[in-house]
């Protein structure tokens, strides 16, 4: 679904990746582990045509979506869902979801309502200013509105950061149960635990680089070198 | 913010403005009428500072236009000033069309100084061009006879301002309001969920600029003339200075502000010849005092008063994650 081949991005002068490859098969999810500010968040953005690569390209469904914009990306049916909740406070819940709704080619039919199912909690407060959520509910409306591009990926940067355990657990149950309905899925995360539970495929990034890939049932296998990448 | 809210101002406004021929003289409907105009020119201009966050320093070049428009093909063409403000929209869209296409690729100093650069291009053909626009000595325009008593005219405007109004008020509560409101908050958001900020910016204009046009092919019957000045740049800072006056995140901010340019500037007017410098002072008092204009801290006070959950704004926490999005490693 996915193919990133050696990709190359900068920051103005600043080189942040250096010739990341991943790939990500139909139907799966993949996990990029690693600490902060080791270029996980920038893989996501170069993928969705944020910070464009200055090498490498990137392939999705089979076509180069590397320089296009991000709406046209966003159009194919990448969805994506940033760190730190990026909600937009000013819009009601609702408005948030609807400026959101297109229908994208191989999607799965999400509308509000159905957002609504996975999310309860966004139907209490579908009038409210999406500002005034919580952090937790704020997660739940960014996840909500990227599926209501009808996606057939995911991209989720760190979704259960800096949240309360019990908001962790109904998070997780929600990105399994996509999972589960077949969404294709590239998600950044900190630490194994929740890699565990979610990936069928591991990559573990560091200053900028790929540098462990590795199958679900090699994780308990390399625990150890795998740590290794991910304390300082 | 619920609808009924925006909408029954509106309401009380219309009924109010309706019954005002019977309350008042004829020289206050007038001026009511110089005000009806004034405030759809200042709503239409706010569909792009406070809905899409788009910052025009030449929104005159289309009510310039639109009057123009009445003006030329009555005195050219000798059609009457109905179907000319009927054509007035499409022209002056058309030329939104044509300078949107330019200066929505730029962002916010950028896109006020092209803004103003094109709207004083127009203005200098405009003012200009004696032998078609009759340069600064202006163009005649005669409404038919059924428009010519004050109050025919009056309830005329009124209906077509109440639709442009109803128009806008429309678009602020659709989706497509809410997505220039999105772009608004955040573009690089709004374009990684999919949406095309550019071609939103541009529907916002081209429609900001047909409104325009509507409120000045208004203005040149009333006057029974069209000048160049109504396509200066110092015209372009005036629905600036009325919206942020009356609040750019309320409604009906810039018809409050609009209101109180149009009887500031009637007031002054009679006693020194800068009424501009008075409202500037004016607006400079109130955005220093109260930053959300007139409506903005009406509704604060009224929101507090009800002590509702929500506050008038979000956390400013929201707006700072906003703000960095765009240069994170």
């Amino acid at each position: 679904m996915l193919e990133c081949d050696r990709l190359h991005t900068y920051y103005g002068a600043a080189h942040v990746l250096f010739a990341v490859s991943l790939n990500v098969a139909p139907g799966t999810a993949a996990c990029i582990l690693g600490r902060n500010g080791v270029g996980k968040s920038t893989t996501l953005r170069t993928v969705m045509g944020l910070t464009p690569p200055r090498e490498g390209s990137i392939l999705f469904k089979g076509r180069r979506i590397d320089g296009l914009p991000a709406y046209k990306v966003a159009r194919m049916g990448l969805g994506y869902v940033p760190e730190d909740r990026r909600v937009f406070a000013e819009l009601s819940v609702e408005d948030n979801l609807l400026v959101a709704e297109r229908q994208a080619e191989g999607g799965f039919g999400w509308t509000a309502e159905r957002a609504f199912e996975v999310f309860p909690a966004l139907q209490e407060f579908r009038t409210r200013l999406a500002g005034f959520l919580s952090g937790g509910q704020q997660q739940m409306l960014t996840i909500a509105r990227a599926l209501m591009g009808n996606p057939s990926m995911l991209l989720l940067d760190e979704p259960t950061e800096g949240l309360s355990p019990v908001m962790v657990k109904t998070l997780e149950e929600a990105i399994l149960s996509l999972k589960r309905e077949g969404l294709t899925m590239l998600v950044a995360a900190q630490d194994m635990h929740f890699a565990a539970k979610v990936a069928d495929h591991l990559y573990v990034m560091n200053r900028g680089a790929i540098v462990y890939e590795g199958q679900r049932a090699d994780m308990e296998r390399d625990a150890a070198v795998i740590q290794s990448h991910l304390v300082v | 913010m619920g609808w009924r809210r925006e909408a029954a101002p509106l309401l009380v406004l219309l009924a109010t403005m309706a019954a005002l021929p019977f309350l008042v003289g004829e020289s206050d409907v007038y001026l009511a009428n110089d005000f009806l105009i004034t405030a759809l020119f200042a709503m239409s201009f706010n569909l792009l500072l406070g809905q899409a966050g788009m910052l025009s320093f030449g929104h005159a070049a289309f009510y310039g236009l639109g009057a123009y428009t009445v003006a030329l093909l009555y005195s050219k063409l000798g059609v009457p000033i109905v179907p000319g403000i009927l054509a007035a929209p499409l022209v002056a869209g058309v030329m939104a069309l044509a300078i949107g296409f330019f200066v929505v690729r730029l962002e916010g100093m950028y896109f006020a100084m092209l803004s103003l650069s094109f709207a004083q291009l127009i203005f200098s053909v405009v003012s200009s061009w004696y032998s078609f626009t009759g340069g600064d000595n202006g163009l005649p325009v005669s409404p038919p006879d059924w428009l010519l008593p004050t109050n025919a005219y009056y309830y005329f405007t009124l209906a077509v301002v109440s639709v442009c109004i109803g128009l806008l008020f429309l678009v602020r509560r659709s989706t497509f309001g809410a997505a220039l409101a999105a772009i608004r908050e955040n573009p690089q958001r709004a374009a990684y969920l999919g949406l095309n900020v550019r071609v939103y910016q541009l529907a916002a204009f081209v429609l900001a600029g047909a409104l325009a046009g509507v409120a000045g092919s208004l203005r040149s019957p009333l006057q029974q003339m069209a000048f160049p000045s109504l396509l200066y740049w110092t015209q372009s800072a005036d629905p600036v200075l009325m919206t942020l006056a009356g609040g750019v995140g309320a409604f009906i901010g810039p018809i409050v502000g609009a209101a109180l340019f149009v009887l500031l500037t009637f007031v002054v007017t009679s006693h020194t010849d800068y009424p501009l410098f008075a409202f500037g002072a004016v607006v400079l008092v109130l955005v220093l005092f109260l930053p959300k204009g007139i409506v903005g801290t009406v509704e604060g006070w009224w929101d507090r008063r009800r002590a509702k959950p929500a506050p008038a704004t979000p956390p400013q926490a929201a707006h700072a994650a906003a703000q960095q999005e765009g240069s994170r490693p």
